[in-house]
């Protein structure tokens, strides 16, 4: 098994993406073009993930060779390393962002978009900083990528967005100030450590970190937790989510909420629940508590909105916090559906955006009572959203329903275990999906169905053959993971049962996790996750 | 040259920046014609050179377990000098650079001098050193101040400069008359004290810390720093960058000497409570301020008081997160007030509103201004970033992290003030619509100096925020002899 180079991986996007500033600005083919390739070359390499990380071998694969890692590197002082490896958790979030990407940059062929070249530049930097988070093995890495990416997006939501970008500010200061509580609490791991290190590895076994005690960790979970939470966004940190979404432009809007959400539920998978234990087990049910009110009040919110840009993101909101639900059960069923579930969702939630951008490109209208029956006039576009509108809700075979499936199966395999106000939140967990039906059905039928109630809307044309290119791989992917999701699980499987063994709760002084071959001793232990 | 005594090897940037002053002088009474030109020569010379042998010499002084004191204890030769000059070094030829086409010989000359005074203040071992550095570096600035009289902004700068100035020049040296009583002696080492000195030895204290401080550009004593900055930006830019540089270079090496053990509770409280003052209210007045040089001179307030609250943490990771954090901003400050004068407003103060769509109109302008109130604001991929990761952990180690909270979060108000104008530079492409709108403010790069000057600032923020560690390095090296 050869180590795949994830420098490549990462940097690839916007060191490509140079060459379109040697384009003409005014030549939008040539610049999709290469755009699509400086995203498409990254994402042929990150397929070949597939083959070579094993599931059995080490947790941590394809680590920055040792010469390569420093970064600040001072005896006695700083020691920062540039250390990048992948596991099963960041697997799933670099083959989601890799395949993302270039959907959503081939999206925007029709879409009206000034200064195109730089926006498209945008994108890529943005794919550039997604993937450095999800591969960052260094706390002070992780960081600035973290801190990249949310200054992309945010650039992207104000120059290329519409109306007055309080929304974009709006995201800014809620997410730096998520940043700015991480960064404290990273520096604060740092002071902890007996080994003086950043190193996410490391950190797992330091015994600076893995004896502190629950008082110690609680603040320092809140610290990571309020950044990853209001990036994901958890109820009540949510409301700059509809804000900026409905001022952002339709890529970014994608963007946003297929990947750059799911970057706040990798942090919990990858920093508080393996680190903090004893205050992940604290808090499960509270932040259980937020992610039910989140799923069920936002249903209702999806619901009542008339803009569809808002019923999407509102829509997000509410699925993102089944994610959280199923992370916070502390239990494998639970953590594997969340990440199945972050993977599904994310792929059909972009497709749901880019279809609403496609009604836009075509009626220059946001407002769903400005659309109705449509299924007349453009079918083809009618089949591809009932497809969309499926995978959305979670229903089979799309694969967002096994995600939901294993979470709820969690919640209540938690319940059995510990309390039975899990049986409750089960229970009001499962409503959410009614509510999402509710809205996406009702709103299907006021854009599809029906006379066409305007004029405008018997004369839109119907999806060309490079918007059905867009939309056939996320169908096709959804539907085999629903399908096939064994093929998806056996390569996570043994790294969620080593995220769990992390958070169970071991007394201060026990004997600690190893690192290699930790995936074999987690699996005899826990035994077949199915 | 290394078989040079030390004191002339370590003077020889002053040695540089001093015969060029001269030849400026003299160039000036001598040609009419091309005295600009060949003043400006001279000036790019003297500190370019002067870069290079720092360059060349401060490696050789941090290779040394320790300092020396030269010139009979009159100035230190050691790591925390040779850095900070290093970084008033490169700040001065940033200035001449960027400001190549509006200086005349006699600004130059005045520019130079207050850089002297800057390294004289770093290398301070006396006190009598320090008030000469002090009043070096001031005066000559002041009278820069004045130089467009015809402004009303201008003329209130100066005299707000001025008064201020001498305010602090004054109580610096009440203090150092304290300080002669209470031990004997003028000298900043190996201080004993007197009998019954202790009384006059902390209220000495106090003074030299409150005047320093001034230059270092804290609440409330560097309020006068905002209004200035609105009629001469060149000067508050100089003067922050080259002052706050000296001041930390100074309070380094004093503090742990003048607080321990001495009132040091007291005054530690109260220096803590100005750097969180200074730290809380100029990022809270970043955010209501319209004018461009107005924003960054809270910004660099703000930039100083971060400065202030990590050189209190004395511990063994203070002092390198002082200095690295000192070369992240100073050099900034002073680039980002000396682009403003690109922007050509009618009544020569630019507002936030004239930056709208400036990267369409001057990309590079644009991204070089955008680049130093980012690394002003600590945003990734800039040297500003990782200042903020290295003032972090001495804080923190030192029991200090609701401070370093409360520091960090108030920070979020100065980066939603960089944010607007950020959102501004981007957002609307003016330059299609308004070809023949009269009110499209003119950005503009005056000539070819200006643009190289423009492109090493911009190098080097994001180089040095990609590879901090050489920086990194010098700086540990250099609070090595402390």
């Amino acid at each position: 098994m050869h180590d795949t180079d994830l420098s490549l991986i990462v940097f690839g996007p916007v060191v490509l993406g140079l060459g379109l500033f040697f384009a003409r600005r005014d030549d939008r083919l040539s610049l999709m073009d290469w755009a699509l390739v400086s995203c498409g070359v990254p994402f042929l390499y990150s397929l070949s993930l597939i083959w070579t990380y094993g599931p059995d071998g080490p947790v941590f694969q394809s680590l920055t060779p040792e010469n390569y890692r420093a970064w600040i590197s001072i005896a006695g002082h700083l020691r920062i390393e540039f250390l990048m490896g992948i596991d099963g958790i960041s697997l799933v979030m670099v083959l989601l962002t890799t395949l993302i990407t270039p959907i959503i940059i081939a999206g925007t062929r029709n879409a009206r978009i000034d200064n195109y070249r730089e926006f498209l530049f945008a994108l890529l930097a943005l794919e550039t900083g997604l993937l450095g988070c999800f591969l960052s093995l260094d706390l002070i890495l992780f960081a600035f990528f973290w801190m990249s990416t949310l200054t992309v997006v945010f650039l992207i939501f104000a120059v290329w967005g519409s109306g007055d970008r309080h929304g974009a500010i709006k995201f800014f200061l809620f997410a730096m100030f998520g940043s700015v509580l991480m960064l404290i609490g990273i520096i604060a791991l740092h002071s902890f450590s007996e080994q003086g290190t950043f190193s996410i590895i490391d950190l797992y076994s330091d015994p600076g970190i893995t004896e502190l005690p629950l008082s110690v960790q609680s603040w320092l979970f809140w610290a990571f937790f309020i950044a990853f939470a209001i990036l994901i966004p958890l109820f009540p940190l949510h409301t700059w989510m509809p804000d900026s979404q409905s001022d952002a432009p339709f890529a970014g809007s994608a963007i946003s909420l297929a990947v750059l959400t799911k970057l706040g539920a990798y942090g919990i998978l990858r920093i508080c629940l393996p680190m903090f234990p004893l205050a992940s087990d604290h808090f499960s049910i509270f932040i259980s508590v937020l992610a039910v009110i989140g799923i069920v009040y936002c249903g209702w919110l999806t619901i009542a909105q008339r803009d569809i840009r808002r019923f999407c993101s509102y829509l997000a909101v509410s699925q993102l916090g089944v994610i959280v639900l199923g992370i916070f059960t502390l239990g494998a069923n639970g953590i594997m559906g969340a990440l199945i579930y972050m993977f599904s969702q994310g792929l059909a939630i972009a497709g749901l955006v880019l279809m609403t951008g496609m009604l836009y490109e075509r009626r220059r209208t946001t407002r769903i009572e400005d659309f109705g029956g449509l299924l007349k006039t453009i079918p083809v576009f009618g089949a591809f959203f009932i497809a969309i509108l499926i995978a959305t809700v979670g229903l089979p075979p799309m694969s967002t329903f096994n995600g939901l499936f294993l979470v709820l199966l969690g919640v209540l395999e938690t319940g059995f275990e510990t309390t039975t106000a899990w049986y409750i939140l089960g229970v009001l967990a499962v409503s959410g999906i009614i509510w999402w039906a509710i809205a996406l059905s009702w709103t299907h039928r006021r854009i599809m169905l029906g006379k066409p109630s305007r004029r405008e809307n018997e004369t839109v044309h119907d999806l060309g053959i490079r918007e059905i290119v867009l939309l056939v791989p996320l169908i096709i992917v959804l539907l085999w993971i629903g399908l096939q999701s064994s093929q998806f699980t056996r390569r996570i499987e043994p790294c969620v049962l080593n995220t769990i063994h992390r958070t169970s709760i071991i007394p201060p002084g026990d004997a600690e996790m190893p690192l290699n071959g930790a995936v074999e001793d987690a699996t005899d232990e826990r035994g077949d996750v199915e | 040259m290394t078989g040079l005594p030390e004191f002339i090897m370590s003077q020889v940037p002053i040695a540089l920046l001093a015969l060029a002053v001269l030849l400026i002088a003299v160039i000036d009474r001598l040609f009419n014609k091309n005295a600009e030109r060949i003043s400006g020569v001279i000036a790019i010379a003297a500190a370019f050179l002067a870069l290079l042998y720092q360059a060349y010499y401060c490696p050789l002084v941090l290779s040394r377990e320790s300092g020396n004191l030269l010139f009979r204890g009159m100035a230190f030769n050691d790591g925390i000098a040779a850095f900070t000059e290093l970084f008033i070094l490169f700040s001065l030829l940033l200035a001449i650079l960027l400001d190549y086409s509006d200086s005349g010989g006699r600004s130059r000359a005045l520019l130079l001098l207050s850089a002297i005074g800057a390294m004289i203040v770093a290398e301070a071992a006396n006190l009598i050193t320090l008030v000469l550095g002090i009043i070096i570096l001031t005066i000559p600035l002041y009278s820069l101040t004045s130089f467009n009289r015809q402004n009303p902004a201008v003329r209130e700068a100066s005299m707000k400069y001025l008064l201020i100035g001498f305010f602090a020049t004054g109580i610096l040296l009440f203090g150092s008359a304290l300080y002669f009583a209470a031990t004997g002696t003028l000298s900043l080492h190996d201080v004993v004290l007197e009998t019954g000195g202790r009384f006059f030895f902390s209220i000495a204290t106090g003074m030299i810390i409150s005047s320093m401080l001034f230059l270092a550009g804290v609440l409330p004593f560097a309020a006068v720093n905002i209004d200035v900055s609105e009629g001469s930006s060149r000067v508050a830019g100089s003067l922050t960058a080259f002052g706050a540089l000296a001041s930390f270079a100074f309070l380094l090496r004093m503090f742990p000497n003048l607080l321990v053990g001495n009132v040091s509770s007291l005054m530690f409280s109260g220096l803590l409570v100005i750097a969180l003052v200074t730290v809380i209210g100029a990022n809270l007045l970043a955010v209501v301020q319209s004018d461009l040089r107005r924003l960054i001179a809270c910004l660099a307030i703000s930039s100083a008081g971060y400065t202030l609250l990590t050189a209190l943490a004395f511990n063994s990771a203070a002092a390198p997160g002082v200095l690295v954090f000192l070369a992240a901003w100073c050099p900034v400050v002073l680039v980002a007030m000396y682009v403003t004068r690109y922007v050509k407003t009618d009544d020569g103060t630019p507002k936030l509103d004239d930056m709208t769509g400036a990267i369409y109109r001057s990309p590079v302008v644009s991204i070089a201004f955008a680049l130093m109130l980012g690394s002003l604001a600590g945003l990734p991929l800039t040297i500003g970033f990782m200042g903020r990761i290295m003032i972090l952990p001495p804080l923190i180690d030192e029991g200090l992290t609701g401070a370093a909270v409360v520091a960090m979060v108030s920070g979020l108000a100065g980066l939603y003030a960089v944010s607007r104008v950020i959102v501004r530079m981007f957002a609307v492409d003016k330059s299609d619509e308004d070809e023949d709108d009269e009110e499209v403010t003119e950005i503009s790069v005056p000539g070819w100096p200006e643009s190289i000057g423009l492109w090493i600032a911009i190098t080097f923020t994001v180089i040095a925020g990609i590879i901090p560690a050489p920086f990194y390095y010098l700086a540990v090296l250099a609070s090595g002899h402390l």
